[in-house]
């Protein structure tokens, strides 16, 4: 199972128009695709898993890239719908994202001190937030009369692509914390349904959840890419 | 409406407020504003601003800042004053006018709100909202340098590798993967305006391609965390390369190596132009009789090239006749015979020489006497027993007609038989005597090619002419092997009408040579054999018999010859053709 997860991360990544990201995580996964040597069938006595430090790698690669990819989309759809940046998200006092209902950790040094474990949770509880909304982004652009292709490509992959991801880091927390590790603490769902009509709050809205879940990419990424660091290389790490 | 108002409040606090860089009002020279909250490594910044003209402010303690971390507050409603504003945890010692936020009192991915207040807090003079990540301005990269990675061989263009490291404050940051700094170098020519850009990634190297020397060239490079702000730009450097004169002039030598090679090619050509001309274009052999010099042709000695043939044992008296006698058969297009029976019995023998001889031509041009077209008595009934007799090495050349009541081409004519001194042998009677076949190939060749049937027809006639009178003639060896391979090809064809000829020819004993009859497929042995459609030398010509009005009417052959089309490739022939390869050409 963890053979055809990758293997299908493996394959989602070579689609990514992005060429040269693209190119980046083909090749590092093709590097680490052959390194798996067994069949995935649960062999007794045989250790069938990919170490932990190219899971992270496969995960924080996704997460770069989703991160890249949801930044062009959100710059994308500012030149699209977004008049000379009338909207700033800002304004409203910073609450164009919904807020979380679990507290994260908020500065450098409490991010640098919460666990592994939290750091995993963090991450999967913004994966899982976000799903949902991508997808009714989705429903949301396809129904605009000028939406470019482009666009609507992106906004499915970075669908596809978040939800490898969470299989990934499910997977991670598996790893890294054992088996009883996971939470189940699946966060409601925040975002409000598609029931305005109007055009400019669809607008609005879709706009929000682009550019909350680029803060939210980015957050990810830096989560995921501090794991790393701690898995490689704990003294450094840990340090600030 | 609520979305249009919604909209107006927008637009209005768009004006009023800016994320980065500071804010810009109408009034910024008076009052006091904030120029800008800066985050060098996304885990600290500082807030700054500016007291503007007003003079009671410039204590410090006078202006307040004050944020909040903006949390859960109602969309659309953009006023704060319902939430707790703190002030500034701590002011900057350093400098004037900054606030300075910790590590511990940033909070990333989160927005706050910064208002500039008066000291007596009841003045806002200015208010903007950020998320420190949105506000992060690397430090420029430091320790720039430049190595040549390579220079052309004119000396003239080289390429360079720019290096340089990150600052110090972001090292840290980038090496646990905190902060993911992307660079871009920017590099132009000292005194132009336009800057070259380049993106280079991670990568804290750039390659620079294509700089020229002695032109002094500037480059910087600035670092943006991705997605997000650029840095300010490093400190230019510059590069000039000094140009070095090529201390080998490659172009120069080779130009001349290349033009030494074609004066020695010249040289070895004017030469050696003799050689060269045998070696490429090797002269076409021409025909040769065994025994025979032609160099005596050539000379023009024809007594002795007569006395030569006349000690032949083959070559008879009564080849060497004076009586002009045709010599090849003139085809008559225009007139459609039924059978060739009715023209050879309608024939002129021998004797009736003008008449014949008028239908031929010949533009034979070294022959001095007229050779005897004609097959004798004794000969024609030899040809008629060998015939039947089955010689397989002679096939007495018959033809079939290829279509029946087609007339075979008239040729116009246009040559003279003379006196030839030799003609090509048709066949050897049994006594070894030679007989002559009458020549018109050329006669075909030469007038036929505009329709291809008779073309073919004349073809097939010609070809039929010769056997081989000595199997390493190489001259006529194709022709005569061709004429045998076409009546081995005529042959199942019309076994009839093998016979027919000859009976003509029997009946008509003054006719010197036989019936050629048509081949019914000639076409491939005539572009197999081109020497076959080609007219023969000169030295001589063939005649044969004519009928009357000077045109050979070929028997016609009611079966349609078959089309080969099957061409075989032959090869080119060298030589007499084995059974073998006559088996070859005809199976």
């Amino acid at each position: 199972m963890i053979l055809m997860i990758f293997f299908s991360l493996s394959l989602i990544c070579c689609e990514v128009r992005q060429v040269c990201v693209g190119i980046l995580l083909c090749s590092l996964q093709a590097t680490i695709v052959p390194a798996l040597d067994c069949s995935g069938q649960g062999l007794e006595g045989a250790s069938c898993t990919i170490s932990v430090e190219k899971l992270l790698d496969r995960a924080v690669q996704h997460a770069v890239l989703i991160y890249r990819i949801s930044e062009e989309s959100k710059m994308m759809f500012e030149e699209m719908f977004i008049p000379l940046s009338v909207m700033n998200p800002h304004v409203y006092g910073g609450t164009l994202c919904a807020p979380r209902t679990v507290a994260f950790p908020a500065t450098k040094s409490e991010i640098q001190q919460i666990s592994d474990k939290w750091l995993l949770h963090s991450v999967l509880i913004l994966i899982q937030s976000w799903i949902d909304p991508l997808a009714d982004l989705q429903v949301s652009m396809e129904s605009y009369d000028n939406a470019p292709s482009v666009l609507l490509n992106r906004t499915k992959w970075l669908y596809t692509k978040l939800m490898s991801l969470e299989q990934g880091v499910l997977i991670l927390i598996k790893q890294i914390l054992g088996e009883g590790g996971l939470l189940l603490d699946i966060p409601e769902k925040t975002s409000d349904l598609l029931d305005s009509p109007d055009i400019f709050e669809s607008v609005r809205r879709d706009y929000s959840v682009l550019y909350c879940f680029r803060k939210d990419a980015h957050k990810m990424e830096t989560f995921l890419k501090l794991l790393k660091c701690r898995q490689t290389d704990k003294q450094n790490c840990s340090v600030f | 409406m609520e979305p249009i108002l919604f909209i107006s409040i927008l637009c209005l606090n768009a004006v009023a407020t800016q994320t980065v860089p500071p804010t810009t009002q109408g009034l910024t020279s008076n009052m006091p504003h904030l120029t800008g909250c800066f985050s060098r490594e996304l885990t600290t910044f500082h807030c700054q601003w500016e007291a503007g003209s007003f003079q009671n402010l410039t204590e410090p303690g006078d202006l307040r800042l004050f944020y909040i971390k903006a949390s859960k507050t109602s969309e659309g409603n953009s006023k704060k004053h319902e939430t707790k504003w703190n002030e500034c945890p701590s002011y900057s010692s350093s400098r004037r006018n900054e606030c300075y936020f910790n590590s511990s009192n940033t909070i990333i991915w989160f927005s706050y709100g910064i208002q500039l207040r008066s000291g007596s807090l009841d003045v806002v003079y200015d208010q903007m909202f950020f998320s420190v990540e949105d506000i992060v301005f690397p430090d420029p990269p430091v320790g720039l340098n430049w190595t040549v990675l390579s220079m052309s061989s004119s000396g003239a263009i080289c390429d360079v590798v720019v290096s340089w490291n990150t600052h110090p404050s972001a090292v840290e940051s980038v090496k646990t993967g905190w902060m993911s700094l992307v660079y871009e170098t920017q590099y132009r020519e000292k005194d132009s305006e336009q800057w070259i850009l380049m993106d280079n990634g991670k990568v804290m190297e750039a390659y620079v391609y294509g700089l020229l020397s002695n032109v002094e060239y500037e480059v910087r490079v600035r670092s943006q965390m991705r997605g997000y702000n650029y840095g300010d730009f490093s400190e230019s450097i510059f590069i000039l390369i000094p140009y070095k004169e090529p201390r080998i002039p490659i172009t120069s030598v080779l130009i001349f190596a290349v033009i030494g090679i074609g004066v020695i090619l010249m040289l070895f050509i004017v030469s050696r132009q003799q050689k060269l001309m045998v070696i490429l274009l090797p002269p076409v052999p021409g025909p040769k009789i065994k025994g025979i010099d032609p160099v005596l042709l050539q000379k023009g000695k024809l007594n002795e090239f007569t006395s030569i043939l006349s000690t032949h044992p083959g070559l008879r008296p009564e080849l060497y006749s004076n009586d002009p006698w045709v010599e090849f058969i003139e085809v008559d297009i225009d007139e459609p015979h039924d059978s060739q029976e009715e023209l050879l019995i309608a024939d002129s023998p021998v004797s009736d020489s003008p008449q014949m001889s008028s239908g031929f031509r010949d533009d034979d041009s070294g022959r001095a006497s007229c050779c005897d077209p004609d097959l004798s008595d004794h000969d024609q009934t030899d040809l008629h027993h060998t015939s039947t007799s089955g010689h397989d090495g002679f096939h007495l050349l018959s033809r079939a007609h290829s279509r029946s009541p087609q007339p075979v081409a008239v040729c116009p004519q246009d040559r003279a038989w003379p006196n030839s001194l030799y003609s090509q042998v048709s066949d050897f009677t049994q006594r070894g005597e030679v007989v002559l076949s009458p020549e018109e190939q050329e006669i075909a060749n030469s007038c036929c090619h505009n329709e291809a049937v008779e073309d073919n027809e004349n073809n097939k006639r010609k070809e039929l002419q010769w056997l081989t009178l000595t199997p390493d003639e190489t001259g006529y060896t194709s022709e005569i092997t061709a004429n045998v391979i076409s009546a081995q090809h005529s042959k199942p064809n019309s076994p009839i009408t093998d016979q027919l000829p000859f009976t003509e020819l029997s009946q008509d004993p003054n006719i010197a040579f036989r019936e050629p009859q048509n081949l019914t497929d000639s076409s491939p042995l005539s572009m197999v054999f081109p020497i076959l459609a080609m007219p023969p030398s000169p030295d001589y010509t063939m005649g044969e018999g004519v009928v009357w009005k000077n045109s050979l009417l070929l028997k016609p052959n009611t079966e349609t010859s078959p089309q080969k089309t099957v061409v075989k490739t032959f090869p080119t022939l060298e030589g007499y053709l084995t059974a073998e390869f006559l088996d070859d050409i005809t199976g």
